[in-house]
């Protein structure tokens, strides 16, 4: 009778105790989940200065292709690609429309993280004259 | 005998339970001490890019409020590099001084002709260090150093050219 008493009392204690165990599981995974949350809002908020700085960069410039360069981008297949240290990667895609009253050049800047695309931020840029 | 195999598996028993409390206590303690470690990191992280964010926008639309000419001065006073944002309302020259002063990004309007006094503005956001500089005749460096000790960088592109005394 003692002995079943003290069974029951172990089988109870176990499933109490793995009962918490799952609640400690998931409260890991939701901790886990904020951190992952938190590293991407710090990627996203990196990524928004640099692009931000980028396109005020080209506001100023003279000469896009060679502020874009300059500031750490490559060229690969017609867009300029900036890798980041922090995990993210800003494509900068050039056009220019040339007219006899100037050069227009639009930059379309794209913030990834992977393959996901997190923003873009078009940047515009005209010159007078027949400057490049 | 029999007795002596009972107490034995007794013992055994409560060892058992000892050991799974002693289990559930230990991932009760890890699991408290990861975890305030990540909410100190989540807040921290969310604290910092709050602050850098806050401040460079509003740097930043301060300075196209401003984006007039020879309205937008980069100027050392008191041995404290300053933005200065002019404006005349009634007649009468007011200035906008940005500044980092103990630890803190500040904001002061006054008169043009009042001195300059650091201790008499508004506290905007925790900062160690902010300084201005121009990287080309009409683009505005802006270096904010937030009190984790990292630095942001902005660069803002005036439309206008900037006012007398800049560096």
């Amino acid at each position: 009778m003692r002995n079943h008493k003290g069974n029951m009392l172990l089988v109870e204690l176990t499933i109490v105790l793995l009962f918490f165990a799952v609640s400690q599981a998931i409260i890991l995974q939701v901790f886990v989940k904020a951190q992952e949350i938190n590293r991407d809002a710090t990627l996203r908020n990196n990524a928004l200065l640099k692009i931000e700085d980028t396109a005020e960069m080209l506001a100023a410039s003279q000469d896009a292709a060679t502020t874009l360069l300059s500031l750490g981008f490559v060229l690969d297949e017609e867009v300029y690609t900036f890798h980041s240290l922090d995990g993210f990667q800003i494509n900068a895609a050039l056009t220019r429309l040339t007219q006899p009253a100037g050069v227009l050049t639009s930059v379309e800047l794209a913030a990834y993280q992977g393959e996901k695309m997190l923003f873009s931020l078009p940047a515009l840029q005209y010159r007078g004259g027949n400057s490049t | 005998m029999q007795r002596r195999g009972m107490i034995r598996s007794h013992s055994i028993q409560n060892v058992f339970v000892f050991l799974l409390i002693g289990l559930f206590a230990l991932g009760s303690i890890a699991l408290a001490i990861s975890g305030s470690r990540i909410y100190g990191q989540v807040t921290a992280s969310a604290a910092h890019n709050n602050d850098s964010q806050l401040l460079l926008s509003y740097l930043g639309n301060k300075l196209r409020a401003f984006d007039t000419s020879d309205h937008v001065i980069i100027a050392e006073q008191n041995g404290i590099p300053t933005l200065r944002l002019l404006e005349t309302l009634d007649g009468t020259r007011y200035v906008t001084t940005l500044y980092a002063f103990q630890g803190a990004v500040w904001e002061r309007f006054a008169a043009e002709s009042d001195g300059f006094d650091p201790e008499n503005g508004t506290r905007l956001v925790a900062a160690n260090a902010l300084t201005f500089s121009w990287r080309q005749e009409n683009l505005m460096e802006i270096a904010i150093t937030l009190n984790d000790g990292t630095t942001k960088t902005i660069r803002a592109a005036l439309r206008t050219s900037p006012g007398k005394g800049a560096d």
